[in-house]
């Protein structure tokens, strides 16, 4: 259903406890946020549990959001995912080995799935490895569907040093990689 | 490993996500199914966030009495030192008498 209620009318009634608003906040933006979620957690239980909490804290927090706010109701949700993320990444949880253990070896194409989990792996190992804004920067670039400009605008920084931040989180990346033995593409995949 | 070599290494091993529409319903669904729990408030209409402003504005009891418990504890004290002692009136007459008595003189 197409409606033509910019994000601050929708939140502006959700602060007054409209439902129906909210749902139609929530179908705008949930997909956007799980594909972040879902790339950054590594699986979709996690991503689910992240967006879900997203989208509580949109709900209390409603009444607070101010329409003249420089801030885009869309750049402070893709915040308070990534922030989720970055949360729940310091927490071991990643399970993308076992389920690579896991995982039967005679279904067809299982090697090269087994193989593509086991990169995720160690890129996922390597980003930890990573200061945390610069790995901030990587997943909105590598994991999200924002443009540029918005991806700087979720870190809060300019565009000229959102790309200062990439080219070093690029830098230590490749260099966490090297080091756990990934010297190029064949390595890997 | 070059820069373009990184970003096909990680576009090849997080391919594109596809969402689902019944993952869409389930978060969806389970927000909802949250909010309902008794721990999650609903957000407070526009009279509720008035009244929260004034409450604001207005100090607390509690605050007031932080406030004025401390000069009020030291009149007291004040008080009833001051009530303890005893009155001596002696300086007193004299002082008026000084004052009254050129006065009487000058025959006002």
């Amino acid at each position: 259903m197409n409606d033509s209620r910019d994000d601050d009318e929708l939140l502006e009634l959700t602060a007054a406890g409209d439902r129906d608003a909210f749902q139609l906040l929530m179908e705008r933006h949930v997909k956007s946020m799980l594909v972040l979620a879902q790339r950054v957690s590594g699986n979709s239980d996690d991503a689910e549990e992240l967006v879900q909490d997203a989208f509580l804290k949109v709900w209390t927090q409603a009444p607070k959001w101010r329409r003249d706010g420089a801030a885009q109701f869309s750049t402070w949700l893709y915040r308070v995912v990534l922030n989720g993320c970055l949360d729940r990444r310091r927490r071991p949880v990643w399970t993308g080995l076992d389920e690579a253990a896991e995982l039967a070896d005679s279904a067809p194409g299982a090697a090269q799935h087994l193989a593509q989990l086991q990169s995720r792996a160690i890129i996922q190992e390597a980003m930890s490895a990573i200061p945390e804004r610069q790995r901030a920067a990587l997943y909105l670039h590598y994991f999200s569907e924002i443009s540029a400009p918005q991806a700087a605008q979720v870190l809060d920084i300019t565009v000229p040093a959102m790309e200062a931040l990439l080219i070093r989180g690029k830098r230590a990346l490749k260099k966490e990689l090297i080091r756990r033995g990934v010297s190029d593409l064949g390595d890997m995949i | 490993m070059t820069a373009d070599g990184l970003d096909t290494l990680i576009k090849n091993a997080f391919p594109a996500t596809d969402i689902q529409p019944d993952q869409v319903q389930r978060v969806m669904a389970g927000v909802f199914a949250r909010l309902d729990q008794p721990q999650v408030q609903a957000p407070p209409g526009r009279w509720h966030q008035l009244g929260q402003l004034l409450s604001e504005l207005t100090p607390s009891p509690l605050a007031l009495i932080r406030q004025t418990a401390l000069p009020m504890a030291l009149g007291l004290a004040l008080g009833l030192y001051l009530g303890q002692m005893p009155e001596d009136t002696a300086p007193q007459d004299e002082l008026m008498a000084s004052l009254y008595a050129p006065l009487m003189t000058a025959g006002y």
